[in-house]
């Protein structure tokens, strides 16, 4: 049996003396889409930046495919964080090159394909674009990744409602299904339909971790509905 | 995974520094014209128009040498700060790469454009102080150099001074890199703690370089220093054996604290990275 794709044991992790994850405990199996739900402050990106390595954990245990963060899970894990990354003087020609230089998974063909159905020229420069299709060539680039684990911090935070659609299908349709989802959001009635898992976090710690449909059987209810009766003010 | 960090690490300085180059090497080359047109038309004495522009093209020319040199230094500074701990960090850490890779590449790089801004200095100096007044020759490098009658001693000098430079530049880039790693580990205001650290390793130097000033002038003439010292001095050409003796001693030194300051940046983006 292959190893979980995600384990974390205690993980916490402190910003100047203020808590942002207390003792975080799970573990993700592999072929699943999961939704890390929780309110705006609650430690969904710090987490997923201790699995990129972009932060150091104060204390506890974090591996990605049994190893710790580092240069061979960057290999396995694409990463779309929820700001922009690229930089501006770049074509998108020079951003597929340097994801095909850097990342062996990288599937160029695909994202080629993605970048013409959206009409985006490949020979322009990404100052030149607005901000919601930065995020898209940015969306396009991590998803054109043959990834193991994809972690995805508020793909659908900052763009209108008909580009989350466009969002939510590129993911749902690239990546392979031996491959995890992990998306954050606070946007749970938007993404809902394609999780399979759903982990709810508040205050740095995990309320909830169960599959989407547990929730609907057992509460009778919809994800983004239970959200609201969980983290009522 | 090196040398595509260092493609890459090019192309997005390259753009930096083009414009200023050709800047200064125009400003250079019209200088040198203005002056040469005076010259050919014996209008260098007394206020005119030629002799105006001349005078404001050599102003501007050095303004211009001032602020290549000082960029230099500026924009190697915000691109290690820029993709290392800004939005671009984001990329970078994320690269299937090891922390030395990424900041042997960002110190390379910047070596190579100090380098260059020494290089571009040196060519626009000599095109200004010899084309315009229409002494470019190898007499005159002969003259000034005096290349003709140059001993295996003086190549060393040249030599060891070429490397005592590219060290330099390399322990200059590294001493940022590490004072900018410090600077993120602190929650707020990373420029002033990384300014500050900058100062505090400039002040570790001028303690040790006193330190040594103090050991040279105050020990007793037996010791084998002072009397090694003395008996090279002795020499005919003793003076050029000191100042290679010299060059490599703080090529070494500016080696070692390289080495220093590289484990402090590895050590801090592998064990303590902190893109908050």
């Amino acid at each position: 049996m292959m190893e979980p794709i995600l384990q974390c044991s205690g993980l916490c992790k402190n910003y100047s003396g203020k808590e942002a994850l207390r003792g975080l405990n799970l573990t993700i199996e592999r072929g699943h889409i999961v939704g890390l739900l929780g309110p705006n402050g609650s430690g969904k990106s710090t987490f997923i930046k201790l699995c990129n390595g972009l932060l150091t954990p104060s204390t506890g245990t974090l591996t990605i495919a049994g190893m710790v963060p580092g240069v061979e899970t960057k290999k396995i894990v694409s990463y779309l964080p929820e700001r922009t990354y690229l930089s501006d003087w770049m074509r998108v020609d020079d951003v597929l090159s340097a994801f095909e230089d850097f990342y062996a998974d990288f599937d160029k063909p695909r994202a080629l394909d993605m970048l013409q159905r959206l009409q985006i020229r490949t020979s322009d420069r990404l100052h030149t674009m607005s901000k919601g299709t930065r995020e898209k060539v940015q969306l396009i680039l991590v998803m054109s990744r043959r990834a193991q684990l994809y972690l995805l911090d508020e793909p659908i935070g900052g763009v209108d409602p008909a580009a989350r659609d466009y969002i939510l299908n590129t993911i749902i349709s690239n990546y392979d299904k031996d491959a995890t989802v992990i998306l954050s959001t606070h946007l749970i009635a938007d993404v809902e339909n394609i999780l399979d898992e759903v982990v709810f976090v508040s205050n740095g710690t995990i309320v909830l971790h169960t599959t989407v449909d547990e929730i609907r059987e057992q509460q009778g209810t919809s994800v983004d509905a239970y959200f609201r009766e969980v983290f009522k003010c | 995974m090196l040398k595509k960090l260092i493609k890459y690490d090019l192309k997005a300085t390259a753009r930096s520094f083009a414009p200023i180059y050709v800047i200064v090497m125009a400003l250079a080359i019209l200088s040198a014209i203005f002056e040469r047109v005076c010259n050919t038309f014996h209008s260098s004495s007394g206020l005119n128009v030629l002799n105006v522009l001349s005078g404001i093209t050599l102003v501007l020319y050095f303004l211009a040498l001032f602020v290549v040199n000082i960029l230099t230094l500026v924009i190697c500074m915000r691109f290690f700060y820029d993709n290392f701990f800004k939005d671009e960090g984001y990329l970078m850490h994320t690269l299937p790469v090891t922390p030395a890779k990424l900041i042997w590449s960002k110190v390379i790089i910047s070596a190579l454009w100090g380098i260059a801004t020494v290089a571009i200095s040196l060519l626009s100096a000599f095109i200004v102080m010899t084309v315009g007044r229409g002494q470019f020759s190898y007499n005159w490098f002969n003259f000034h150099f005096g290349i003709s009658h140059w001993e295996p001693m003086d190549v060393g000098v040249l030599l060891s001074g070429i490397l005592t430079i590219v060290i330099g530049i390399i322990f200059i880039e590294l001493c940022i890199c590490a004072s900018l790693c410090v600077g993120s580990l602190v929650p707020k205001h990373h420029a002033a703690v990384c300014i500050g650290m900058i100062i505090a390793f400039c002040i570790v130097h001028v303690v040790l370089a006193i330190f040594v000033v103090a050991f040279m002038q105050s020990a007793p003439n037996s010791n084998w220093l002072i009397q090694t010292f003395r008996a090279i001095d002795s020499r005919n050409d003793g003076y050029k054996q000191i100042t290679i003796c010299g060059l490599l001693a703080a090529s070494v030194y500016m080696a070692a604290f390289s080495a220093l300051y590289f484990v402090i940046a590895q050590s801090i983006m592998k064990n303590h990275l902190n893109l908050e």
